[in-house]
């Protein structure tokens, strides 16, 4: 076996090889960029509802994140069309609509309303988005009212649901991309 | 003009005499001119380990064939020599022979090192690997390669949980993070190869970036001591350790391979070392698991397949007096999120909790889809270590570490297939240590650490930045002095100072930044708005830490030691307690940092006592800890608003004025000869604030035990089969939340119980391990025998779907 001789170590190298290292690390990197912003992306800040009368009159009823949920006034025993608009208006110069983006993904949504205490009823309309096995995914709706009332309307847009014929939430599965409840009043 | 080396005073002496006749001689010399021949070569022989003259060298001039002895002082003259150089050969029966080059005559003291305990050495290398110790006086327990093996297809943070006062907190099943007396993330130290991890400062969701197929030896280090690996380690320290090589010419290896019931995965592990007589080292080691989705004993786990690639090479030269390394390892892991954990808001989670089954369960499948995180990790790292004479070492090391996150959320559209988190850190330290044995009883160790991080993330996500892009220097200076006047007691006493400086730029949403009032003590801060709702803002922090450590080690007879450790400690905020700002999918969960963070400030006392014998070892430690300023997630005081649809609950880093954690470890083995043996290791913490609140995620109770049976002479077959209990957390603090749902068209509002523990659980495990031949090891694995339905406290997904169930793995090992 081979034995080493012990030399005095090189100390000046090792000297100037940590210095430049060190001046490298923190003078090469010392600056940097300022971040670029994020421009937010699939958020859905504002839902709008609009519900259109038998006299074909229309009211929009909007929820912006962060602010109170409007109460939608109804006359009882009377009929409505009602469609849901999704946008991210995160940025108000560029508000963009993301109902477009649910409808060409109808497979993989749908709209779940659940109704209390209001008399409300809710069914698909005719003219409804439907997915490729011809399910309605419950973007247009005809609400139909019946005695004076008050209660809310809780609805739900789901992303990847499992089971579109559910009757609860739960049943229904996947992930809940908006969850809203509207007060409604039946007068 | 002389030099002398520091040895024993008589020799002193003796050496000045000589030194003196050698002047002498010199004088002489001088006079003559070199065409005379009369100059002379002085030397003096040592033995390179305990730096004391070597009597009775036999020192040949392979010139002229002249020899000479080394008197007792050491010291050989040739005197009458030309002015040329001379090849030298030195020799001695206790060492290996050196011959040196082109040795000038001169009139200075030369001199010379012989290795004189080479093999006795080479044993201590290799033998004394199982023990190693860090530090004299602190409570160690490890992992040795042997039992490593028992965890090939795991992860560091499944192995490590073998040890008493070790648990693991996870996300899901790929996401293991250890936690070291009731602390985890940057509360305890991870170090590699020398180097310290750093990517947990990402927060809880980020599991150490280690292959332990690449180790040799895990190492823990309970209680705030061993400071030269950083002032901030209240828990303790968990220390990888590479392989020491013998200084021979040899080619070491293994091969193993196995597959996974659970997941119907497989792996293969390579490890291959070729070492040389004069002590060049190569080698590298490769694993490669796959696994897809995992069962709960009633439903497939859906979405939690996982994909680990690792690789590691190094070389170096280890030659007793010196060494150098280059390490360079790669490590890259895809894990799938258990799909049911994917919820949109609190009413997913709700409903989560309510319902026993998951939520989505698809069927079985190997791919990953989203969610899922996928992390890359490189690690290069140069090390030179030099033994010195004077019983003084000292070794510098670099390292560069990248890491990579990225994680993929459920996304509508081509974003799917974008990351919806991409954060980059690289760091890069700077080691110093100095060690240093004075006399017998007394050594020293000192060292400077110097550390810088350039953290980015990737702006097109699409989602705001979990963790801002920032800058941060990092500077330490410790020293630890030990004084052992005896093998009967021993001291420790250790001071750090660590300086931290962190420069981040960050956007805030003017909504949260007027909300938090950073207005009152920020304003000066913010640099430009950008696209109107929001502050780009430059965050400047700077903390200088001091941290102290304390210990000794009394013997108490009977193979027993004693230990008391006490630890001063402060953390400064981690990025990602000071900035967070970001949705945790899975808890549906945003969690937001705090600028106005400070220092977390605590004392820790340690007192162990451990016996040790052949048959009978137990280690027995009791602790406590006070911690001021103990940083922690909280429900935030807006908590869940469902009037104003909040679709998340909001949770802050805040501080506790003070916490007390209070623990018990114990271990315990007995050995009844070579064939059967007991093992059994209990813990338990308790982690409270002062106004009488428990932390959350606090280890329960837990209790392991072990039977070790080994049958047949001619081929022993060894068989384990363990135990593991995990009692129900009763000390838990309330985050309930209520949640009001619609049911048969009524509203009806319920507390939703995120907060209490699961139920207490007990497994079992098999294990069955045999050599086919002499180098081919096959091993039978069964977790979980009963196919136990449990959940677990420590697992952040446990609202969402159950533990694994049953999971048998058979593995071949070649070993050559």
């Amino acid at each position: 076996m081979k034995t080493v001789i012990y030399n005095s170590p090189r100390q000046g190298f090792w000297r100037k090889l940590i210095f430049a290292i060190l001046v490298l690390l923190i003078f090469n990197q010392c600056k940097k960029d300022s971040p670029e912003e994020i421009n937010e992306e699939e958020v859905i800040n504002r839902v709008t509802l609009r519900v259109t009368a038998s006299d074909n009159t229309t009211t929009n009823y909007t929820w912006n994140d962060g602010e109170a949920i409007p109460s939608i006034g109804l006359t009882a025993n009377a009929s409505y069309a009602v469609s849901v608009h999704f946008f991210d208006a995160s940025d108000a110069s560029d508000i963009e609509d993301i109902t477009e983006e649910v409808i060409e993904e109808a497979d993989e949504h749908f709209i779940f309303y659940e109704i209390a205490t209001a008399n409300v009823s809710i069914s698909p309309a005719s003219n409804d988005v439907e997915d490729n096995d011809g399910v309605s995914i419950n973007l247009k709706t005809q609400w139909t009212t019946a005695d004076v009332s008050s209660g809310s309307v809780r609805l739900y847009l789901i992303h990847e649901p499992n089971n579109k014929a559910g009757s609860t939430r739960g049943a229904i599965g996947g992930a809940t991309d908006v969850e809203i409840s509207f007060p409604v009043t039946v007068e | 003009m002389w030099r002398f080396f520091q040895v024993n005073r008589h020799f002193l002496i003796l050496l000045l005499i000589r030194q003196l006749t050698f002047f002498c001689l010199l004088c002489l010399a001088y006079h003559a001119t070199a065409q005379d021949c009369n100059e002379s070569i002085f030397g003096v022989v040592y033995d390179l380990h305990d730096n004391i003259p070597l009597q009775g060298v036999t020192i040949t001039l392979l010139e002229n064939d002249r020899k000479v002895q080394t008197k007792a002082n050491g010291t050989f003259v040739f005197p009458a020599l030309c002015q040329q150089g001379y090849t030298l050969l030195l020799e001695h029966p206790d060492c290996s022979p050196i011959t040196t080059k082109n040795t000038q005559p001169s009139s200075i003291l030369k001199k010379f090192y012989l290795e004189h305990h080479l093999n006795e050495l080479e044993e201590i290398i290799i033998t004394d690997q199982g023990q190693k110790k860090t530090t004299k006086t602190g409570i160690e327990s490890s992992l040795s390669k042997e039992e490593l093996k028992r965890f090939h297809s795991q992860n560091l943070g499944d192995a490590l949980a073998q040890l008493a006062g070790v648990s693991s907190i996870k996300t899901g099943n790929a996401i293991v993070k250890p936690m070291v007396h009731g602390v985890t993330g940057s509360r305890i130290a991870i170090i590699n190869d020398g180097i310290r991890l750093q990517d947990h400062e990402w927060g809880a969701d980020h599991a150490p970036s280690i292959d332990i197929n690449g180790a040799d030896q895990v190492q823990l280090i309970k209680g705030a001591t061993a400071l030269q690996f950083g002032g901030d380690a209240l828990g303790g320290i968990i220390q990888l350790i590479p392989q020491k090589y013998p200084l021979s010419d040899s080619l070491l290896g293994s091969i193993s391979s196995g597959y996974v019931h659970q997941g119907k995965g497989g792996y293969l592990l390579t490890d291959i070392t070729k070492t040389f007589t004069n002590g060049t080292y190569f080698g590298g080691n490769t694993s490669l698991k796959n696994t897809g989705d995992l069962k709960n004993p009633n439903h497939i786990l859906s979405n939690t397949g996982n994909r680990e690639q690792h690789a590691k090479v190094y070389f170096g030269r280890n030659t007793i007096t010196q060494e150098w390394r280059f390490n360079y390892s790669f490590f890259q892991k895809e894990a799938g999120i258990l799909a049911a954990a994917h919820i949109g808001t609190v009413g997913d989670l709700a409903r989560s909790i309510e319902s026993t089954q998951p939520l989505f369960e698809k069927p079985w499948t190997r791919s990953i889809n989203n969610p899922k995180q996928s992390t890359v990790h490189h690690g290069l790292s140069v090390r030179y270590d030099r033994r010195m004479t004077n019983q003084a070492k000292w070794d510098i090391q670099y390292s560069f570490q990248a890491n990579n996150r990225k994680e993929f959320d459920v996304r509508r559209g081509e974003a799917n297939n974008r990351a919806a988190l991409d954060i980059e850190l690289l760091s890069h330290d700077m080691l110093f240590n100095f060690r240093s044995k004075q006399e017998n009883s007394l050594r020293w160790q000192s060292g400077l650490s110097a550390q810088l991080q350039d953290n980015f993330v990737d702006p097109n996500t699409g989602v705001r930045r979990l963790i801002p892009d920032y800058l941060r220097y990092k500077f330490g200076i410790y020293t630890i002095s030990e004084y052992a006047p005896s093998n009967n007691f021993s001291a420790e006493v250790g001071l750090r100072f660590d300086y931290d400086y962190i420069d981040a730029q960050k956007y805030y949403r003017i909504a949260d930044w007027n909300a938090r009032e950073y207005n009152d003590d920020f304003a000066h801060t913010i640099i430009s708005t950008g696209n109107a709702s929001n502050y780009l803002t430059r965050q400047i922090k700077k903390f200088g830490n001091f941290s102290a450590s304390a210990g000794i080690k009394q013997w108490l007879g009977k193979q027993t030691n004693a230990y008391l450790n006490l630890g001063f400690i402060t953390r400064s905020p981690n990025p990602s307690e000071l900035f967070s700002d970001g949705l945790h999918h899975a808890l549906a969960t945003i969690e937001q940092g705090d600028l106005r963070l400070s220092q977390e400030r605590a004392i820790k006392g340690v007192f162990s006592i451990a016996k040790k014998n052949d048959r009978f070892t137990y280690t027995l430690s009791g602790y406590y800890s006070r911690v001021k300023d103990y940083i922690l997630l909280q429900p935030s005081e807006q908590g869940f608003d469902q009037a104003r649809n909040s679709a998340f609950l909001m949770r802050e880093y805040t501080q506790l004025d003070q916490v007390n954690l209070l623990g018990i470890d114990a271990d315990l083995s007995i050995s009844f000869g070579k064939h059967l043996a007991y093992q059994a290791t209990a813990a338990w913490v308790s982690a409270q604030s002062t106004t009488g609140e428990p932390l959350i995620d606090t280890p329960p109770l837990n209790i392991s035990q072990e039977i070790f049976f080994q049958m047949f002479k001619k081929r022993p077959l060894s068989l384990r089969l363990s135990s593991q209990y995990q009692a129900r957390q009763t000390q838990f603090p309330d985050y309930n939340f209520s949640y009001t749902f619609i049911e048969n068209g009524v509203l009806t509002e319920r507390i939703i119980d995120i907060s209490s523990p699961p139920k207490a659980f007990h497994l079992m495990h098999l294990s069955l391990e045999t050599r086919i031949k002499n180098n081919i090891e096959v091993r039978l694995v069964t977790e979980n025998i009963f196919d136990v339905d449990y959940r677990n406290y420590l697992n952040r997904l446990r609202y969402f779907a159950g533990e694994t169930g049953r999971n048998i793995r058979l593995e071949f090992s070649y070993i050559f």
